[in-house]
């Protein structure tokens, strides 16, 4: 009985001494918190932001403008880049024919099918967690249906979490 | 051989004694075997060390070589905003190191763990702290150099000797620096940075 006890206090002294002779003497641990939060961040640049429809050819090709946007996405989770509108039909809306923001269609440059600009159906691209450029590619065909005049919409990209 | 069994004999009983029936005692002995080998296997764990480095000799008595925390400074390295992301964080004389070595010339090192709970796909990777020491305080010998390392998982050198220290040992002011965190390609959460310190004599 009595070796069996000191079998047991010996195996209770070595789980004992064993952390204090680690954490007083020739080696030491010590412990941080790195706190990481969450990032979500959209930044915007553009070329340009005007379609001018001058010519004949602009009215029967419509206007491509490859590279016209380009957003910075900085996210440490996976994310959704979407684009909204101020309002589905571009000002002025008190035309005899309301120009929809659908005449302007948008797509990743690495994408080839162009997406009508609509609340209805936002456009989107995501992506895993990191560091990216995006750059966007819009086109504008609107036609002969339109009366002259300057048409302004609102473009809202909105970066999220998927 | 027949005291051997005597003994296991004795302890048995013991169990029997203790536990009141013989199906109790095994039952209980097996329990409290589990829970001692247990709590072995978390302090074996809680204090794992990397491999020692390639020389490093341990001369003299633990009282007269040894490396103490002296004072820590802030204990969460916090990345809150998109600028701390952006820009490195430094921590500044964020772990002061006393030093003592009666016995022999000495070598220290460092090296780190990175946990995160949950196990995220990408953790932050150890090169991006940096750890820049500094000797406070004269040196009248001028026998003490220090050099800035990138944590990894294995011990590097940060400071050496070239002789024994006097009784007061040698005081090194740690700044740590966070840096490359702009790619966001890190999980958040809260993470967990051990730092082994090791004193060697070579």
């Amino acid at each position: 009985m009595n070796s069996f006890l000191k079998t047991i206090i010996l195996l209770g002294w070595i789980t004992v001494i064993i952390p204090s002779v680690s954490i007083a003497q020739r080696y030491v641990t010590r412990s941080r918190t790195v706190q990481l939060y969450k990032v979500l961040d959209v930044s915007l640049s553009s070329t340009s932001s005007v379609f001018d429809f001058s010519a004949l050819t602009n009215y029967e090709n419509g206007i491509t403008k490859p590279g016209m946007i380009t957003a910075t996405v900085k996210a440490n989770v996976p994310w959704k880049l979407t684009l909204t509108l101020g309002n589905n039909t571009l000002s002025p809306q008190i035309t005899p024919t309301p120009m929809p923001a659908s005449v302007i269609g948008i797509k990743a440059s690495t994408s080839s099918v162009y997406t009508p600009v609509q609340n209805n159906a936002p456009f989107f691209v995501q992506n895993n967690p990191g560091l990216y450029t995006v750059v966007f590619d819009l086109r504008a065909i609107p036609g002969y249906q339109y009366e002259t005049q300057e048409y302004i919409g609102d473009f809202y990209f909105t970066v999220s979490q998927q | 051989m027949i005291a051997d069994d005597d003994a296991i004999i004795m302890q048995f009983l013991f169990w029997v004694d203790f536990c009141k029936s013989e199906r109790a005692a095994a039952l209980c002995f097996m329990k409290y075997l589990c829970l001692l080998i247990f709590f072995f296997c978390f302090f074996l764990r809680a204090n794992a060390q990397p491999p020692a480095p390639a020389v490093c000799n341990a001369q003299g008595s633990e009282s007269s070589n040894k490396l103490t925390v002296v004072s820590e400074g802030t204990l969460n390295f916090t990345l809150g905003t998109l600028n701390s992301f952006e820009t490195a964080q430094t921590y500044s004389n964020n772990i002061r190191l006393n030093v003592l070595s009666r016995s022999a010339r000495y070598k220290v090192y460092i090296a780190a763990e990175l946990s995160l709970s949950g196990s995220p796909s990408t953790a932050i990777p150890l090169t991006n702290f940096q750890v820049l020491p500094v000797l406070v305080g004269t040196n009248p010998q001028n026998r003490i150099t220090v050099s800035n390392v990138n944590l990894s998982g294995a011990y590097q050198q940060f400071a050496q000797r070239t002789n024994a220290t006097g009784t007061s040992g040698d005081v090194f002011d740690l700044t740590v620096k966070l840096s490359g965190m702009n790619t966001y390609t890190q999980a958040p959460g809260n993470y967990t940075l051990k730092f082994h310190y090791r004193l060697c004599h070579y």
